[in-house]
């Protein structure tokens, strides 16, 4: 049995061969045995047959050949190359199968350059200019929001699925956004299947153990329209102009007519009230036969600020004898004359402020000409507390002008074009008009965060449009089969070795000078410019 | 000169006995031990002769080896093989010679006749010629049908001696399965049975695969390498690669044992055998070609570099042909080139054309085979378009003076120049590519006989022109080559032809141009007056070469073509694109003129 431990070529045998030989030609015969071994020396000197074939392992190693053998090994492993090409030939003959593999690619030619030029180049394809026309590629971007997550963004380029929904997705890209004070985790997806829905959860099993994945959160994926005012027309473009999120975008799909429906002028937003102030709708002068009812509310605020205001209200216990053993207020039923007023008494911190706008919904039909409209709120009027400003009666003191709303074009249904960002499901926001033209009446909207949503769209290439970027096919330069070669080497040079040793066949071959700049970076700052500075 | 510290060493390309013995002597002189021997004493003479021997021996030994070890310099078949397959080269075998034929089935009338008859594959045809008989067989199984007489149309028939070997495969599994030299390896077929008990019913046949890629690990694939000898060898796979064969099977390996371009021309054939009892006839024969002998190593040296460099990719032209013409042994010559270089051009498309050993044009199997074949290895978005070769026929007109002091029949010295424009044209034209280069014309004439002084040679090319008679007709050629417009005689003519005039006579004209771009149609009278009969039947433009007429009405012409004639306007001309030049025999014109020589 042969050992597979190959031993190493002695190169010189002349050293053994006194000891080789046995001891009779050593005692008796030394002239011989130096004789031999003089011979051994003439056989193994670097330049003698010997000396040589014991090389013939690293002659056959193109990095430890023979100067003169490369040539060999170029003529075997890179013919064509061979020209004048590279001046290391061994550094060809080992780059010379990636060199002839990548024929007809970009990163062939970068090969090819830098072994024959030392120089760089970049291909252009003409083909990517050409005018086509209905080319564009409108793409629309789909994602979720999902709850925080630090493992979140391990999930681009998996497939994920929704728990509830079984939809599923290819995660694109993952993105942490600031909208108003907050931060939303974005998960663009492509591929979706199906419809995921908020509140379930995203398995991702390459990143989360089963069914600890995130929570989707959103965004919106729908919109209504709450209440809005008249001449408005389908395909009128709204914008988010407040809420907690960001971005969204809505054009008018459904407009209908106002028949008496109520509408108003805030003349003063007054002070001192909340969003659950009360709104009476009263119909005044002309006695109307038939009426729907309106429901009015407030829907925004401004100039807030937060105060404490005392539930227990002591006209709620006017029949309580002072000595009562319990008064029965809320917070504490036992509370008595021996009771602490805080401990007994309920202090709410709530926000108010001056009226921005009030919301109709329903609008009502059927009122008529003036409407009374007073907004009273229930948790501060009763305390007569009076604005200093204008000495009025806060939570009391906004002046409301109603009328009835007659007319076409209000909003009735909306549909949406940018789910924007960072909306709370069943959150109510405005939304104002900025196309065709900009209106400054709000249209108070109400989102519903449902499933997945999209973005705007863009298009992604520019290749159906005219007067870009694009050209018309001449069949020349500007044609399927047509790439330009970019580098700072002169055409006349490269143009045969790149059309013999890398050009596909079929194709037209163009060069495009470029100007090789090296900036001289190094700074010479005299002692008086140091000075100044 | 040797340096004092060379002295007596040895360089190993010293092969002479002499020197190797002169620098044994110097080196041991060297030594003070035997500084003083006396080296050419007898004894010591011998001893010292004995062993430069034995180093001239080591010399010429290393300069062998040194020489096998490298494929541009290695001698011995052997070796060039082994490099080769370092390459993924794979020589060309000897190739079988391939006749079309029509098979006739002849069955007697009656009710009983078969809708079908099924001639079985490697059915054995002979041919004998000069006493030496050529086996040929089909392919493959050819079935004949009543409906078409029991005739099977163009039926290939290949040369060579059917062989069937087996091979047990031997319990380590990996068995040596050559297949002899002398195979034409593109018959190769293999069939693996389960054991040497199974019946050949159980036999399944393996497929050869050329390239690993694309083969799968559950794939019956077989490749085929080059051994010593002029060997093959059958290898299989490894189970990653295709299938491999267990021990205990049997590998029955069929192919045929070709004579190479000896079957070449033959056109008798035999059947050998009747088919279910019937008599079969062979009809319609077109002769044998395509046999071609197996690659020798020069051409291996030359074509596996530069397969390599392929890497079985056809990207750019030049990997288009050497694809072809390592696929396809065929071929004497390939050219491709990219719809880039074609006029107009055509972007996207690559155009390949081919001459076969032996012919002209290739059937159009075989075209639509090196299509498919290119289609596969080329990128997706290029399209190969295959072109037949176009013929541009080199006429030579030579006036030679020789020495009229010396004896020597104008018969035998015509035969000397035209053998000498034949051989020049062998050697030189006839392929794609090829340039003529009129000096080196004029020097092999020169050469042809000693007796020559001089030569004055003149170049033509030529196209033959077949237009239908009495019919409106258009034609074109391009020659690729500029034509001379400096010259005072026409430098654009045609051989004659008939021709109606108006007035209805019908007269023996010529085309010539006018050197200003126009042909006309000119008749000489029996005194050698000119006239023109038509002013203006075409155009010539000189500089792109390209000769256009038309539309025009040839009344009749008695020779097999209409030959357009050119003058180039330079000394040396080059066939591009698809053009192939060739010298026909009857293109040259041998004028002898004896002359005395001081």
């Amino acid at each position: 049995m042969t050992s597979n431990t190959a031993r190493p070529i002695e190169r010189y045998i002349s050293p053994m061969i006194a000891s080789q030989l046995p001891d009779v030609y050593r005692e008796e015969g030394p002239a011989f045995v130096a004789f031999i071994k003089a011979f051994y020396e003439f056989l193994e000197h670097e330049m003698s047959p010997i000396g040589q074939s014991r090389r013939l392992l690293e002659w056959r190693d193109v990095d430890t050949t023979l100067d003169q053998f490369v040539s060999h090994f170029v003529a075997k492993y890179a013919t064509g190359l061979d020209a004048g090409l590279v001046a290391d030939g061994r550094q060809l003959v080992k780059n010379s199968g990636s060199l002839f593999a990548s024929k007809g690619t970009a990163a062939g030619l970068e090969l090819l350059f830098r072994l024959a030029f030392n120089a760089d180049v970049s291909v252009r394809t003409p083909s990517d200019n050409i005018l086509r026309a209905s080319a564009g590629l409108w793409e629309v971007p789909r994602y979720l929001e999902i709850e925080a997550n630090d493992l979140s963004p391990l999930m681009v380029g998996e497939t994920v699925v929704g728990s509830d929904s079984k939809a599923s997705a290819i995660v694109e890209d993952f993105l942490r956004r600031q909208v108003g004070g907050k931060i939303v985790n974005q998960l663009l997806l492509s591929n979706i299947v199906g419809n995921f829905v908020v509140g379930e959860r995203i398995v991702c099993a390459a990143v989360f153990d089963a069914m600890s994945g995130p929570v989707v959160v959103g965004p919106t994926s729908s919109i209504r329209a709450v209440s809005s005012g008249l001449d408005y027309a389908v395909g009128d473009t709204l914008s988010g102009i407040d809420g907690t999120g960001s971005g969204a975008r809505a054009v008018v799909v459904r407009v209908g007519p106002r028949s008496g429906a109520v509408d108003y002028n805030l003349v003063s937003g007054g002070s001192g009230y909340t969003l659950d102030a009360t709104v009476t709708i009263t119909q005044t002068g002309n006695t109307v036969p038939a009426i729907t009812e309106a429901a009015g509310r407030v829907s925004r605020l401004s100039n807030t600020s937060v105060i404490l205001v005392n539930a227990d209200l002591l006209t709620a216990f006017d029949a309580v004898p002072l000595n009562a053993a319990a008064y029965g207020f809320a917070k504490l039923p036992a509370a008595n004359v021996n009771t602490i007023l805080d401990a007994a008494l309920t202090t709410n911190a709530i926000e108010v402020g001056t009226i921005e706008s009030i919301v109709f919904a329903p609008p009502g039909s059927g009122y008529s000409g003036a409407i009374q409209i007073a907004v009273v709120e229930p948790r501060v009027a009763p305390f007569a507390v009076f604005d200093p400003i204008d000495g009025s009666r806060m939570g009391n003191n906004a002046v409301v002008e109603g009328f009835a709303q007659i007319g076409r074009g209000a909003i009735e249904q909306l549909r949406i074009v940018d789910s924007g960002l960072g909306y709370q499901h069943n959150e109510m926001f405005n939304m104002v008009r900025t196309a065709p033209t900009v209106r400054n009446d709000a249209v108070l909207v109400q989102a519903f965060n449902e499933t997945q949503g999209f973005g705007q769209g863009s298009w992604r290439r520019t290749d159906g449009f005219l007067s870009s970027d694009q050209f018309l096919a001449d069949n020349h330069y500007y044609q399927e089969f047509s790439y330009e070669i970019n580098t700072a080497v002169s055409m006349s040079r490269y143009a045969d070795i790149v059309r013999r040793m890398w050009h596909p066949a079929g194709t037209k071959m163009f060069g495009k000078a470029v100007v090789d700049l090296q900036i001289n970076a190094d700074l010479q700052i005299t002692s008086a410019a140091a000075s100044t500075l | 000169m040797s340096t004092p510290s060379s002295i007596g060493m040895l360089d190993s390309s010293e092969l002479d006995f002499g020197g190797v013995r002169d620098r044994l002597i110097a080196f041991l002189q060297q030594q003070d031990r035997f500084r003083d021997y006396n080296f050419e004493g007898s004894n010591l003479r011998v001893l010292i002769d004995l062993l430069a021997y034995n180093t001239q021996m080591h010399a010429h030994y290393l300069h062998m080896v040194g020489s096998e070890m490298f494929l541009d310099t290695a001698q011995l078949r052997e070796s060039v093989v082994s490099h080769a397959k370092e390459l993924n080269y794979v020589p060309r075998s000897v190739s079988s010679a391939v006749a079309f034929v029509d098979l006739v089935v002849n069955v007697p009338a009656g009710p009983d006749r078969p809708e079908t008859v099924v001639i079985p594959r490697y059915f054995p045809l002979r041919s004998l010629v000069g006493g030496v008989a050529y086996m040929f067989t089909t392919d493959d199984i050819v079935i004949v049908r009543r409906s078409s007489g029991y005739r099977a149309q163009n039926v290939p028939i290949y040369e060579g001696e059917v062989v069937r070997d087996f091979h047990e495969v031997p319990a380590t599994g990996d068995g040596q399965y050559l297949i002899g030299a002398g195979a034409d390896i593109s018959s190769v077929r293999v069939h693996v049975l389960p054991s040497s008990a199974s019946s050949p019913k159980e036999a399944v046949e393996w497929t050869r695969a050329t390239s690993v890629a694309g083969v799968r690990a559950t794939d019956r694939a077989f490749f085929v390498q080059a051994a010593s000898s002029g060997e093959y060898q059958i290898v299989f796979g490894n189970g990653a690669v295709g299938l491999p064969v267990t021990p205990g099977n049997v590998v029955r390996v069929t192919y045929r044992l070709a004579a190479g371009s000896a079957a070449n021309g033959l056109s008798s054939f035999v059947p050998m055998s009747a088919v279910d009892g019937f008599a079969v006839g062979v009809e319609n024969v077109d002769a044998s070609r395509f046999g071609q002998e197996p690659e020798t190593i020069e051409d291996i040296k030359f074509r596996a570099p530069r397969f390599f460099a392929t890497q079985d990719r056809a990207v750019t032209s030049d990997d288009f042909e050497v694809l072809l013409t390592s696929k396809f042994p065929g071929l004497e010559a390939a050219v491709a080139f990219g719809g880039e270089a074609a006029s107009p051009p055509a972007y996207g498309k690559v155009f390949i054309s081919a001459k076969p050993y032996g012919g002209t044009v290739l059937p159009n199997t075989s075209k639509r085979a090196i299509v498919d074949f290119v289609k596969s290895r080329s990128p997706l978005s290029i399209d190969p378009v295959y072109v037949d070769p176009d013929f541009v026929f080199v006429g030579v007109r030579t006036n030679v003076k020789y020495d009229a002091a010396r004896t020597m029949s104008v018969t035998d010295l015509r035969s000397s120049v035209q053998l000498a424009v034949d051989a020049f044209g062998s050697a030189n034209l006839n392929r794609f590519k090829a340039a003529l280069r009129r000096s080196r014309l004029i020097a092999a004439i020169d050469d042809s006989s000693p007796l020559i002084v001089s030569n004055d040679t003149r170049v033509e090319l030529i196209k033959r022109l077949s237009p239908p008679i009495r019919s409106d007709v258009t034609l074109g050629a391009s020659f690729r080559n500029s034509i001379d417009v400096t010259s005072q005689h026409p430098t654009v003519y045609s051989t004659p032809f008939w021709y109606q005039t108006a007035d209805g006579s019908v007269l023996f004209v010529r085309i010539e141009d006018d050197r200003r771009g126009r042909l006309m149609i000119v008749h000489s009278d029996s005194q050698g007056s000119k006239r023109t009969i038509a002013s203006n039947v075409g155009t010539v433009d000189y500089a792109g070469g390209t000769v256009s007429i038309g539309p025009l009405v040839v009344h009749q012409y008695d020779t097999p073509w209409i030959g357009l004639h050119v003058v180039p306007a330079r000394d040396d001309v080059v066939a591009s694109s698809n053009q192939v030049m060739t010298i026909a025999s009857g293109d040259v014109e041998v004028n002898v003129e004896a002359v005395s020589v001081p």
